[in-house]
């Protein structure tokens, strides 16, 4: 892995999303079915700072970090997509860009879970940064066992630590939602944060962003379901 | 008689001996083109010795100085200049040599023989100074019982690029490399004409085709009878060995080399006196001497601004480039003096630009304007800054024939004829006070502070079993906001331009005020006709007061004596920044979060350019630091004091 390009891209992502006060939400939602088949759903909302993304977006660089267009977004999106569509297991590949409201939103079916680590696995070659390493999921349909597993990544919080306090603080409003629905009932989750539904079905994580890039807060969860 | 005349000459050698030994501007060559003053006495009293002595302690020069030089002191009093006297360093042309001189002035009892200049030869100079070279012979230095001087020179390199003064002293002239390659090669067999019938020339139809080799391989190419390949073949490479032209050129360039520094050593030891009591000085300089002696802490001046910019643009680049001949193209600026001052806690770079007559004349009335006067009740008072323009339109647009054919025209030569009439053409054809009634030249822009608006915005609401939905829930942003105004006396173009916007829906009128949605950041733009003024801005409140009469300004006329005073003004409140920032939510890196905390301990950040005024421009650059040191260069040593080592580093 390239150490420095590593560094450089979370930087980026830092600089930038704190340039939006950290007012967005990233929400993955993950619904299996009882043979490990299903689909996924993530978004990305940066509505509650669509202001400023509008401003930034009307800019080609702010301070060393180039600004994409709306067409190099729309470049990417789609690069992203195919890679998604090219990976083998994964099929019904979809992509909506509000550029008024600022959602991205990304979905597919998988034939099962682990082929989304095949699309981190191709993501990771595209971008020479390593994410299979701090982020994977596994399902045992006959033992009903569903696992997520997250390593905290250092470089990020290094970035991180470069901001001074009042603006890491902005990172507060910054959520990442996690949604896993199942056809079978939940028995129990190892994560001590994320919640049941009333149906039993779906379990439900929300953590700030700044304890993720902290390293206050973690995605790993064991989850088992009534057979 | 005699003793008349014995009196007079004791008097006048006496004079000038008591001049030369005084400011050091007596010994500034008239033949100096840019001359930078240090005011050793205005530093002093404007900081303090004993922080001097700490800043200088810390950016490592006394170290440097018992490194380098042997000298071992922790004290700018220990050093044998004198803190009460300026120095000046300047820079000289002659036709065939640069000269640099420095003159420091030195206290009685100096011991300077002592700890600089060891390794130079002693030679014997003017009578009354210890005169030395450095081995290379190409600096001199003399020193007296007050002042130091000392000279470096270096050949004009133009001077010997003459083929006559080059055979005077025996240069040899040679064309560069890449000539003398291609000289080389006249003989060689040509390659093949583009004026040749089977020449093949670029055709974007055929590009755009799929194209198809019409042939397998190379065997079906008949390399016989292609005479170019033929002739290549044939021809005895041998004969030309390159390395013989690399000797040669390398030979003629060393001899040259060689020859020039004999020369550059001598004519400095034979000119060094010249310099050291010139004959004629700048002494009378208005440029050199006016000066406030008080406040200024380094004063530069500069003449031939038109043979300093012809000599440092790279003609040769810009012709070949953009086919723009530079040696016709003079800018008509005459000289330039800079100074820095600072008056209490106020930083200022002042700067004065001479203009010739021609320009002037052009000039003058361009920027011989005044503001709108009723642009004073229309000063928002809690503004963050703003910038303004005050030129004469009417006098500007008659004027643009003489721009054109003045400072244009002999930039491209091969166009003088038709840029002339162009020039005419505008004379004749634009009614100039037609459109200066449109916009007078009058226009000034206020950043407001920042306000708060109300946005939309998606969220996610879930339900008891994590099913979302979007919902569009409201929130306060801070954004900033502006207001702008110029004078128009025929505004009927504008209002008829935004009527037909409001039929064609891309403005609304409302009450008297066009708005135009920025549909993309959900912001607003509101645009008034009042009098003879248009409003345009952000905020509607603001527009609606106007309107309405009701605007209420206390620093209207101060501001407006300001703008009326300059052509340009552009002023801002750094102390706001801080807080502005922070209500934009604009994140700052840590390293420098308590630099930019201390911005709000400082004043105004100005720029001003004045009206022309006797053949010259003045302008300023000014900055309030903060108050607390009462001192302006005080606050930037204590900033040197207490900073880290690492950034000194950065910055030196």
């Amino acid at each position: 892995m390239n150490k420095k390009y590593r560094t450089l891209l979370f930087g980026a992502i830092i600089s930038i999303t704190s340039l939006l006060t950290g007012c967005f939400e990233f929400v993955e939602k993950i619904d299996l079915q009882n043979n490990g088949s299903g689909a996924i759903t993530a978004t990305l909302n940066m509505s509650k700072s669509k202001t400023k993304v509008a401003s930034l977006m009307k800019l080609s660089s702010f301070g060393s970090f180039k600004i994409p267009s709306e067409t190099t977004v729309k470049a990417e999106m789609e690069e992203l997509a195919t890679t998604l569509k090219n990976t083998k297991g994964i099929s019904n590949v979809k992509y909506t860009l509000d550029f008024k409201n600022y959602i991205a939103t990304l979905s597919c079916n998988f034939a099962h879970i682990e082929a989304l680590n095949e699309f981190s696995k191709a993501l990771s070659k595209k971008t020479k940064v390593s994410i299979t390493s701090y982020n994977s999921y596994s399902f045992n349909p006959s033992a009903g066992v569903f696992k997520r597993n997250y390593t905290y990544t250092s470089d990020m919080g290094k970035e991180f630590g470069k901001l001074s306090n009042d603006d890491q603080q902005l990172f507060n409003d910054a959520i990442y939602t996690n949604i896993t629905r199942f056809e079978k009932s939940i028995k129990t989750q190892q994560h001590n944060q994320a919640k049941v539904s009333e149906d039993k079905k779906t379990s439900l994580l929300r953590v700030k962003a700044i304890d993720l890039l902290r390293n206050k807060a973690n995605l790993t969860n064991n989850i088992s379901l009534i057979n | 008689m005699h003793i008349k005349k014995y009196i007079f000459s004791t008097l006048a050698i006496f004079a000038a001996y008591c001049s030369y030994g005084q400011d050091l501007i007596n010994r500034v060559p008239k033949e100096a083109k840019i001359v930078a003053v240090i005011n050793h006495d205005a530093i002093v009293k404007n900081s303090s010795l004993e922080m001097l002595n700490r800043a200088f302690v810390k950016l490592g020069l006394f170290e440097a100085l018992a490194n380098e030089k042997n000298i071992h002191t922790e004290s700018i009093t220990d050093l044998p200049i004198a803190l009460d006297r300026s120095s000046y360093i300047y820079y000289a042309q002659t036709d065939s040599i640069n000269y640099t001189g420095i003159l420091i002035p030195l206290k009685k009892n100096h011991n300077i023989a002592d700890v600089l200049f060891k390794d130079y030869e002693s030679f014997v100079g003017l009578k009354g100074y210890e005169s030395k070279h450095s081995p290379d012979q190409k600096t001199n230095v003399a020193w007296n019982h007050n002042m130091l001087f000392v000279m470096t020179s270096e050949i004009e390199k133009k001077f010997f690029e003459n083929p006559d003064n080059a055979a005077r002293y025996g240069i040899e002239v040679q064309d560069d490399y890449v000539s003398m390659y291609e000289e080389l090669f006249e003989e060689a067999p040509a390659v093949s004409d583009s004026s040749d019938e089977d020449s093949w020339e670029y055709n974007e139809e055929e590009e755009n085709e799929n194209f198809e080799w019409e042939t397998d391989s190379l065997e079906d190419f008949d390399l016989e009878s292609d005479s170019t390949a033929i002739a290549l073949e044939d021809y005895d490479w041998d004969d030309y060995d390159l390395s013989d032209l690399e000797t040669d050129y390398a030979t003629i360039s060393t001899t040259n080399d060689s020859l020039q520094n004999s020369l550059l050593k001598k004519w400095s030891t034979d000119n060094f006196p010249l310099f050291l009591e010139p004959a004629h000085n700048n002494a009378k300089n208005k440029g050199l001497k006016n000066f406030n002696r008080k406040n200024t802490l380094v004063h530069f001046w500069m003449t031939d601004l038109d043979a300093f910019y012809k000599k440092s643009l790279p003609a040769d680049v810009i012709n070949l480039r953009f086919g723009l001949q530079t040696n016709e193209f003079t800018t008509g600026y005459t000289d330039l003096t800079l100074s820095l001052t600072q008056k209490a806690n106020q930083l200022r770079v002042e700067s004065s630009l001479g203009i010739d007559r021609d320009i002037e004349k052009m000039l003058k009335d361009v920027f011989k304007s005044k503001v709108n006067r009723k642009f004073a009740h229309y000063v928002p008072d809690d503004h963050l800054g703003y910038f303004s323009i005050n030129m004469n339109t009417e006098a500007y647009l008659k004027s643009l024939p003489k721009f054109i054919e003045r400072w244009y025209a002999p930039l491209i030569a091969q166009y003088k004829e038709p840029l002339s009439i162009a020039a005419i053409a505008t004379d004749v054809l634009f009614d100039e006070k037609a459109i200066a009634n449109l916009a007078n030249g009058d226009f000034v822009f206020f950043v407001n502070d920042v306000k708060k608006v109300q946005t939309e915005y998606i969220d996610y609401e879930y339900d008891e079993n994590y099913d979302y939905t979007e919902v569009t829930k409201t929130k306060e942003e801070y954004i900033p906001s502006f207001l702008s105004m110029f004078t128009s006396k025929d505004q009927r173009i504008y209002k008829k331009i935004a009527d037909y916007s409001v039929h064609k829906d891309e403005l609304e009128f409302i009450d008297g005020i066009y708005k135009l949605n920025i549909k993309d950041a959900g912001l607003a733009m509101y645009l008034l006709f009042k009098d003879d003024i248009v409003f345009l801005g952000s905020e509607l409140e603001q527009l609606t007061a106007i309107r309405d009469n009701s605007f209420k300004s206390k620093s209207g006329h101060s501001i407006l004596k300001e703008v009326n005073g300059n052509s340009f003004t552009a002023v801002a409140h750094a102390e706001k920044i801080p807080e502005t920032f922070k209500k934009l939510g604009i994140p700052i890196v840590k390293s420098f979060e308590k630099n930019f905390e201390e911005l709000s301990h400082f004043g105004a950040l100005k720029t001003e350019v004045g009206a022309i005024k006797k053949g010259r421009i003045e302008s300023a650059i000014s900055f309030d630091l903060p108050k607390k040191e009462n001192s302006a260069i005080r606050y930037i040593l204590n900033k040197i004091l207490s900073s880290q080592d690492g950034m000194i580093e950065t910055l030196f």
